[in-house]
């Protein structure tokens, strides 16, 4: 309980949806922070808990009144304040009124836009008993949820009715009525164990008085209480608990006070694969498993009950959890009637979208795109093969009645039917592995088989995707497009995997609906992924564009010269050189605007200054070494060599003038330049190079 | 406590509760809302309390009256109540313990589950009510209708009654509860549960299904643009009829993907229909039960 809280506010409602509240709640601290800032009412701290029934926040050190504050609000400009004969105009009484003040409050004054009218205003320091009504109720109608109701013949919307109100201010009711629904210095108990409803007296009370009543309020306790019990159960009935955060937090949700039961399920289940009983258990029923020390399945589960456990609460979920399981076990035998293998011609009877046909189809384009895509690497005939075997089976789960009952499974089911089928290793663990990354935390799959696998999926989503006009927009990506490309690129790099993207959508392109067309925007849209990737790298964006702009979609060549880049860019010998570099850039290209066309001569006889004579021998020298260090990716070893030169283009722009008067100096000093340049063509756009 | 009085406690506690018993409708439906005493009842400013058993047939669900927990032809017992009471969680925890359920010896949960019927336009917000983790009641308070946004808002209980029957008698299946001390569901239901699983799945003739679909839906826009008399009863059971019909074809897996969506529609599209219809002819009629139902105590 926060202390020294002055300030209490109960929502009594029925049952919310556990999801609902960690949003919630956040949203609440916000909204009554901002409210109470805006209405000048200091406070110390605020606090916000919540059960399934019942959303309590609460402030500290809150004032009695609001602070009272001079400031001076602007009226209409002088001319529109006064007619032609300086009489005052409607828009002056309109501001008069407005603010309670006559003309003898208001004054001119001079601003930006002109002459205006003011007025010195006290803003007045109201009871903040008075206040509090008003915002409980923007509150409540500001609240986001993700889906809200009306109930009864109310007005009001909320994600379900809302019973009464607590509310206290320094341990006084204040009165507050929002659509009939009155406030009290009433809490209501547990609904089951201790109904009715409790006064609270004193704020400092109100923790206690729910635990009294069977509520623990504060859902950080509540949340370790049960983490606490769940483990000690676990050890009880012989195992270790499953830990599972996701499930703590909803059930900590489904409680007002939590009871853990031990159960037991008949262990003839046990030979249904585990990850389908962990589902049943989870997903349906909110229930905790317990692992042996091997990590395997047991069949204790533990279920978190609103009320005291006895026979009852246990035989009852034990009746629930084997009906389902007898479902599931009907589903999976029914499933291994078939292997997976056979599955995949019926995928022709299952629509992926309308314009880009069946899974059947999505599978052949995928067979298409990881044939190409394992080409282009090096790797082994055999694990060509599989590559070729788990995107044939990798929705063949799909038709499986399990997958029917448990769409999150999908992936998973695959993998363990492929294993019991005999499918190696390779290929059963693609089979999950290619619909990675699921979520923002899921990682990426690691094999290489896995990996080419997901590459075909993803290609195959973005481009389908692109041809049917499903492009996201703003915050809209309802196909988790970024999210797909950017584990792409990350897996491109992370695995060191040279692939040019642009090649393989070329390459692709022929299976979709105009499919040249979307290239481009495809690769844009790649590209902004990769600015993204590599500025969560720490690269700079000078550095990004730098190498992006030469137009090459093989990122983890990108992704290395990047690095390097940055990592050299703390030298600042080297970058001063590579401003020596956007300089001779800026001189050529200024050139060639004009002259595009242009036939530059080169006659090393007509090298004048020693010091032209020395940037040509230098790159000269090394012309070889640089091509072989950048064909080698050598890019480290590439700028430690180019450092050097830093002097020599120094020496070089301070006492040569490239542009001279003479034609066929000036020409072949140009070369020479472009000549040099010509060696990083495809590797840096030098223009990009931010002075700074 | 047998079936058959687990039902007449039911009528009984409702009926104190102020709502009116009717009965499940004549016309095979695929539960209690599609009965006109609530689908077109909850519409319009009408007060209204209602309680009835509706036998509902699901044919996919169907098992050849081999597993304990699923049926094709099943029972609801339907409360609704409009508008909403503001006690009515309460009250329904209050018709529990009216089954002689002892709430205290027991895990009740209010679990949410939104609730939406794509044929009917129809959705909700509420819970699956769960006892000891088995689902008994589904709790919902009706927000749409037909497509239309209902003002007052009505809630719909719907309690599963052979498993609240299943759970008091303490049996493991459907078929091993005692209607009354002598006759058991399996004497009352066994044949026709195998005799239709096997009809819906294998029998049944998907051609002639077609066709009453297509006639169903032309008869029910027939009467809504009749052009002599404004009626809206007789169209909705033709909307109830496309409704049976589409369920039989999907038993039989007659339907692709693709094409439900279609048949979904065209079902939601009369149904439609009939609630605006419905609307109309009450508002010329005056709304005439307005401050008429039952006072709730």
């Amino acid at each position: 309980m926060l202390k020294d809280s002055n300030f209490l506010c109960e929502i009594g409602t029925e049952e919310i949806p556990a999801g609902y509240f960690p949003a919630a709640i956040e949203s609440i601290k916000k909204i009554l922070r901002q409210k109470l800032e805006e209405s000048r009412i200091d406070f110390a701290d605020i606090e916000v808990y919540a059960t399934p029934r019942r959303i309590a926040f609460m402030a500290s050190g809150m004032a009695e009144s609001q602070r009272s504050e001079q400031v001076e609000v602007r009226g209409p400009s002088v001319k529109a304040a006064y007619d032609a004969g300086g009489q005052p105009t409607k828009a002056l009484d309109g501001f008069l009124k407005g603010n309670s003040i006559t003309m003898a409050d208001v004054f001119t004054k001079d601003s930006e836009k002109g002459a205006y009218i003011y007025a010195a205003k006290k803003l007045e320091s109201g009871k903040t008993e008075k206040i509090i009504p008003v915002i409980i109720k923007h509150i409540i109608e500001n609240l986001k949820f993700p889906k809200q109701m009306k109930w009864s013949d109310k007005k009001v919307y909320f994600p379900r009715p809302i019973s009464y109100f607590l509310l206290l201010f320094n341990d006084r009711l204040v009165d507050f009525e929002m659509d009939g629904i009155n406030s009290s210095d009433k809490t209501r108990g547990h609904y089951i164990q201790h109904d009715g409803m409790f006064e609270v007296t004193r704020i400092s009370d109100y923790e206690k008085v729910l635990l009294n009543n069977g509520v623990i309020i504060n859902h950080h306790e509540r949340k370790e209480l049960i983490r606490k019990e769940l483990i000690s159960a676990a050890v009880k009935a012989g195992g270790v608990l499953n830990e599972d955060e996701a499930l703590l937090d909803i059930v900590t949700f489904l409680v007002e006070y939590p009871y853990i039961a031990v159960c037991e399920f008949n262990r003839d289940f046990l030979e249904i694969p585990d990850v389908v009983l962990i589902a049943e258990m989870k997903e349906h029923q909110k229930y905790f498993s317990v692992l042996d020390k091997n990590g395997k399945l047991t069949s204790r589960f533990l279920v978190t009950s609103n009320n005291p456990v006895n026979d009852n609460v246990r035989v009852g979920n034990v009746r629930v959890i084997t009906a389902r399981f007898n479902d599931a076990g009907f589903f999976y035998r029914e499933d291994r009637k078939l292997k997976l293998h056979e599955r995949v011609e019926s995928l022709k009877n299952v629509m992926f979208h309308k314009e880009l046909g069946t899974i059947h189809d999505k599978v052949e384009r995928m067979g298409f795109i990881a044939r190409f895509i394992s080409d282009r690497l090096t790797i082994e005939e055999k694990e060509k093969d599989n590559i070729e075997r788990a995107v044939h089976l990798s929705k063949a789960d799909l038709n499986t009645a399990m997958v029917f009952e448990f769409p999150s499974l999908q992936g998973k089911i695959g993998r363990i039917y492929a294993q019991l089928d005999g499918e190696n290793s390779q290929v059963s663990d693609a089979i999950e592995e290619h619909y990675r990354p699921r979520s923002q935390e899921d990682p990426l799959p690691d094999s290489r088989v896995s990996i080419v696998v997901s590459l075909a999926e993803k290609f195959d989503n973005l481009f389908g995707s692109y041809s049917v006009g499903n492009i996201p927009r703003g915050s809209q990506d309802p196909y988790a497009l970024r999210r797909q490309a950017g584990a792409v690129i990350e897996m491109l790099i992370r695995n060191d995997i040279n692939l040019n993207i642009k090649e393989v959508l070329e390459h692709v392109s022929v299976n979709y609906k105009n499919g040249k067309s979307h290239v481009d925007n495809l690769i844009d849209f790649f590209d902004a992924r990769v600015k993204t990737y590599f500025t969560e790298c720490g690269f700079k964006y000078d550095e990004i564009d730098a190498c992006l702009s030469v137009g090459n979609t093989d990122y983890l060549e990108q992704f290395r010269r990047a690095k390097s880049l940055n990592e050299f860019r703390k030298n600042d010998k080297f970058s001063e050189m590579l401003l020596g570099f956007k300089r001779m850039n800026n001189i050529v290209s200024g050139f060639r605007k004009e002259n595009s066309d242009y036939n530059l001569m080169f006659d090393q006889s007509l090298l004048v200054e020693k010091e032209e004579k020395e940037l040509h021998a230098f790159f000269h020298e090394r012309k070889g070494k640089i091509g072989d260090l950048i064909k080698t990716s050598s890019y480290i070893e590439l700028f430690k060599l180019l450092i050097d030169g830093k002097n020599i283009i120094d020496g070089f722009f301070d006492k040569v003038l490239v542009m001279d008067s003479n034609q066929k100096i000036r020409d072949n000093r140009l070369y020479l330049l472009e000549n040099i340049l010509s060696n990083f063509v495809n590797l840096l756009d030098f223009s990009r190079i931010s002075d700074k | 406590m047998y079936f058959q009085e687990l039902i007449a406690k039911l009528n009984e506690f409702w009926a104190g509760n102020g709502c009116v018993i009717v009965q499940g409708y004549d016309l095979e439906v695929g539960a209690g809302t599609f009965n006109p005493a609530t689908f077109l009842r909850v519409l319009g400013p009408e007060p209204w309390n209602a309680g009835y058993v509706e036998p509902s047939r699901r044919p996919t669900d169907g098992r050849y009256g081999e597993n304990p927990n699923r049926l094709q032809h099943y029972y609801q017992y339907q409360a609704v109540l409009k508008p909403s009471p503001v006690d009515i969680q309460d009250r329904y925890l209050e018709s529990l313990r009216y089954l002689g359920i002892n709430l205290k010896e027991h895990d009740v949960r209010f679990v949410e589950d939104d609730w939406e019927s794509p044929t009917l336009g129809a959705s909700g917000l509420g819970w699956e009510v769960w006892l000891d983790g088995m689902e008994i009641t589904q709790f919902t308070y009706f927000q749409q209708c037909g497509s239309i946004e209902l003002d007052p808002v009505t809630v719909e209980l719907t309690y599963g009654i052979e498993r609240i029957c299943m759970y008091i008698q303490g049996v493991n299946s459907v078929f091993d509860i005692k209607w009354n001390k002598d006759v058991t569901y399996r004497d009352i239901h066994f044949q026709s549960e195998f005799e239709f699983s096997h009809y819906n799945f294998n029998i049944s003739n998907p051609d002639m299904y077609f066709k009453l679909f297509d006639l169903f839906e032309k008869e029910c826009n027939a009467i809504l643009d009749n052009g002599t008399v404004n009626v809206v009863l007789p169209a909705y059971d033709f909307v109830l009829k496309c409704s049976h019909a589409f369920n039989m074809l999907d038993a039989r897996g007659a339907i692709s993907v693709t094409e439900r969506v279609g048949y979904i529609t065209r079902v939601r599209n009369i149904a439609r229909r009939c609630a605006e219809k419905y609307i109309e002819i009450r508002r010329e009629m005056g709304f005439p039960l307005l401050g008429k139902a039952a006072v709730l105590k």
